[in-house]
């Protein structure tokens, strides 16, 4: 039977996964596709827990709902930063990237 | 039959994950995460969360998947070979990434929730699926929220033209 251990494991491991990718990779955009799979996790936690919850209103949907939109704003400012790195540096390595303003 | 679909599309998810980190190319790591999004889809979907399964599948696989192609496609142009290595913390970022996932699984498995029994499915729930009980939740209690998220999308938008194109190009 499947519990709700399953699902948060389940996210466990995919926020794990995302968290390395986030940390070791090292172009800019590899890191943002950890950061993905980070948020992709979490919103399971929360949809498992709104099923196994008991309550009326699906708000543990909701809530994902919210955090897909953030995702998507996320994605579309972080990768036009790429892009713009790019165009100054000529590449996209994480670990060029040492001062705050250049 | 619905723990053997929970396991099949972990798996999916967790070796489309593990393909993604692990990948040396970075176009096929995109499209690992697309196969990994579309994987959790389906367990949405295992979890009578219909609308989020239709929501995950439109902007994670449609269009934020589409979005790093771009991405990709506007920085990289020569071979695709070894452009996805790890940096100079991999080893160290890999070792906490396994500490971490051993904590979190230790303290889901000590806590116990196994044992609260899913509800069982709704017998109320309304025809349409989750979508209804969701869209009459943000046009009720959450619809202050909704409207701020709404603005958010907003200002992502103007401000990846802005970064993007430079602030002087992008005066009129």
């Amino acid at each position: 039977m499947l519990g709700l251990n399953h699902y948060l494991v389940l996210a466990a491991l995919l926020f794990c996964i995302g968290f390395i990718g986030a940390v070791a990779k090292r172009n800019a955009i590899a890191v943002l596709m950890g950061v993905e799979l980070m948020l992709n996790g979490v919103n399971l936690n929360l949809v498992a827990f709104d099923r196994f919850g008991n309550h009326a209103e699906p708000l543990g949907q909701a809530f994902a709902v919210f955090i897909v939109a953030v995702a998507a704003a996320e994605v579309a400012v972080a990768l036009a930063m790429i892009l713009t790195l790019y165009r100054k540096r000529g590449n996209t390595n994480v670990d060029d990237l040492e001062g705050l303003k250049w | 039959m619905e723990s053997f679909l929970f396991y099949a599309f972990a798996a999916l998810v967790v070796i489309s994950a593990l393909a993604m980190i692990l990948s040396r190319n970075l176009v096929h790591s995109a499209l690992y995460m697309a196969a990994a999004f579309l994987g959790m889809a389906f367990v949405y979907l295992l979890l009578r969360a219909d609308y989020i399964a239709v929501v995950q599948i439109l902007v994670y696989v449609g269009a934020i998947s589409i979005l790093f192609v771009f991405g990709i496609m506007l920085t990289k142009r020569d071979r695709m070979d070894g452009s996805n290595g790890f940096n100079r913390y991999g080893i160290i970022a890999g070792l906490v990434g396994l500490a971490l996932f051993a904590l979190l699984a230790r303290a889901v498995t000590v806590a116990g929730a196994s044992r609260a029994a899913p509800p069982a499915d709704v017998p109320q729930a309304p025809a349409g699926g989750s979508a209804v009980a969701i869209s009459n939740l943000f046009l009720g209690q959450l619809a202050l929220p909704l409207e701020a998220s709404a603005l958010l999308l907003l200002a992502a938008l103007a401000g990846a033209v802005v970064i993007g194109k430079g602030r002087e190009k992008s005066k009129c």
